[in-house]
């Protein structure tokens, strides 16, 4: 056996021959290309995966429609009744309904980008393409996923005597702008929990803190009045709180953030969508 | 075939990894605290491994158990930094087998649809190849049947006509495509040999000598994250072949 050359003569060798290295790494630019030239393996994983899933489960569908019914009957009982948070709203069950369905998008969004990397593993480790594809295939199934059950709110607003208004067709788009904003809050900790496991330990705390916060079950403009600032300008504009008041917005108008809040809440979740794509893929050059 | 142009060079490679491991049990006289907590450690994998591929050349790449060949195959293909070294290649050695993107709840028909878009074909190309991939893996009417319910020989037959749909400039061939019946045996022999022909060169993995020899001029022979030998096939097969004999005996 030859002695090798040294690294720096290697290297010399490999680049008068046009050779590149394996594991180059992309730049932000051609990352996000290549993301985008990916585009239909990412769609059609996730639409694999929500069909591999619902093939185990006879009544997939069903439970996907009991389920946040169920929730919002016991929220119903022990804060609507129990606490007296009914008068929060003059419809307090579309109020509640529409709280929990868009809580629960959020919830799947975040969750689902922020484990990504740890479900889908086996993946991770086998494919050459941008690593970002996998939590963005998540948020794709989040949002599909909640389209059967989203349509929920419909039959509700009619029967709790809300009647039809032009603004119900905007809809679509405030799912889109609650699955983004919850996929971005969640890339933010994708990378960190695939390499520090007891993150995920942390992850129901957080969403439960969210949770409460809210407002999915009391208004928070009423209920946080008494409480001192910062505290108060923080609690009344948080984020999801202001994505569940724009899906009540759209049907019930009283529940209408200002236009400064809406403004905000989509500013937020582009920079924080970028934020997310920078530090995943630093974290990717890097190799964690 | 083998010219003398490189199409390969890696230089100084080495892979470490860190390890948790477990502490003393209690009767080895580790206290509990220290059973929970356990301590890392480094593990050398992969230790200074320099050699270079010719166009042409079909390279195998042997070593017992645990000799490193899995993370030198991992750093080949890019999907694994090395903690030192680099690997250069006209383009990124690609793996014939694609267990990441398979989902065992699917049928074979959609998993081989989602499998040529990993593989970086256009939804419209995908069409076609598709059709190409049924025959090749010869499951005819089981193709829709959900995967899981597949033996190991069918779904070796599904990875392997998946895999040959695009070959790569550098193909890496790992063990894991050797499981499947003669007749599949015979049909994969000889697909083998038609993408060694396309494909600038092959580097093959396997502990078993017996394909080695059958399918490669040059073999490298890794031991211990060392590499021992690198030369002809003939001359380095016969000194592993020793080597395996006596790991036998000390045994």
């Amino acid at each position: 056996m030859a002695k090798p050359l040294s690294f720096e003569d290697a290297q010399k060798r490999a680049a008068d021959l046009g050779l590149v290295r394996v594991d180059h790494v992309r730049g932000l630019w051609d990352y996000i290309k290549e993301t985008w030239q990916t585009r239909h393996f990412t769609f059609q994983f996730a639409v694999s995966k929500i069909i591999a899933n619902s093939s185990q489960n006879r009544l997939g569908l069903f439970w996907e429609f009991l389920n946040p019914l169920l929730t919002a009957a016991m929220y119903y009982v022990a804060f609507g009744l129990l606490l007296g948070t009914r008068k929060d709203s003059p419809n307090f069950i579309f109020f509640l309904i529409a709280g929990v369905l868009t809580f629960n998008l959020f919830v799947q969004s975040f969750q689902g980008s922020a484990k990504a990397l740890i479900t889908d593993r086996e993946l991770a480790a086998n494919i050459r393409f941008p690593a970002i594809l996998i939590p963005i295939s998540s948020s794709i199934q989040a949002l599909l996923r909640s389209l059967p059950t989203m349509t929920l709110i419909i039959p509700v607003a009619l029967l709790t005597g809300v009647s039809f208004h032009w603004s119900w067709l905007l809809l679509p788009f405030q799912l889109v702008l609650t699955v983004l904003f919850g996929s971005a809050l969640g890339l933010l900790l994708t990378r960190p929990m695939a390499r520090i496991r007891d993150l995920t330990e942390v992850l129901p705390i957080v969403t439960r803190v969210i949770m409460f916060t809210s407002g999915i079950f009391f208004d928070v403009t009423t209920r946080f009045e008494s409480i001192p600032e910062p505290f108060h300008s923080v609690a009344i504009n948080s984020p999801v709180a202001l994505l569940l008041d724009v899906t009540r917005g759209l049907f019930i108008r009283e529940d209408l953030p200002t236009h400064a809040q809406i403004i905000g809440l989509v500013i937020a979740t582009f920079s924080l969508t970028f934020v997310g794509l920078v530090l995943f893929w630093r974290g990717e050059r890097r190799g964690n | 075939m083998a010219t003398n142009e490189p199409i390969l060079i890696a230089s100084h490679v080495v892979v470490d990894y860190d390890v948790r491991v477990q502490r003393k049990t209690a009767n080895e006289g580790g206290n509990i605290l220290s059973q929970i907590m356990g301590h890392n450690t480094v593990v050398h994998a992969v230790q200074d491994v320099s050699f270079e591929i010719n166009r042409g050349e079909s390279v195998g790449l042997v070593g017992t158990n645990g000799s490193g060949k899995s993370s030198l195959i991992r750093v080949l293909s890019g999907l694994q930094k090395p903690t030192s070294g680099a690997v250069w290649a006209t383009s990124t050695p690609a793996m014939l087998s694609l267990a990441g993107t398979l989902i065992r709840n699917l049928s074979g028909a959609r998993n081989i649809r989602l499998g040529l878009l990993a593989l970086g074909f256009s939804p419209d190309e995908v069409g076609d190849r598709y059709k190409e991939a049924v025959e090749i893996s010869g499951l005819k009417d089981k193709i829709h049947h959900p995967m899981r319910t597949y033996s190991s020989g069918q779904q070796a037959r599904l990875k392997f006509a998946l895999a040959i749909s695009r070959v790569p400039d550098i193909l890496l061939v790992d063990e894991a495509l050797g499981t499947g019946d003669a007749r599949f045996a015979h049909k994969s022999q000889r697909l083998m040999e038609e993408i060694r022909q396309t494909a600038g060169a092959v580097l093959m993995v396997n502990h078993s000598a017996a394909i080695i020899e059958q399918n490669c001029e040059r073999v490298l022979w890794l031991e211990k994250g060392k590499l021992r030998a690198d030369g002809p096939t003939e001359d380095i097969m016969e000194q592993y072949r020793e080597y395996q004999q006596l790991a036998k005996k000390s045994k």
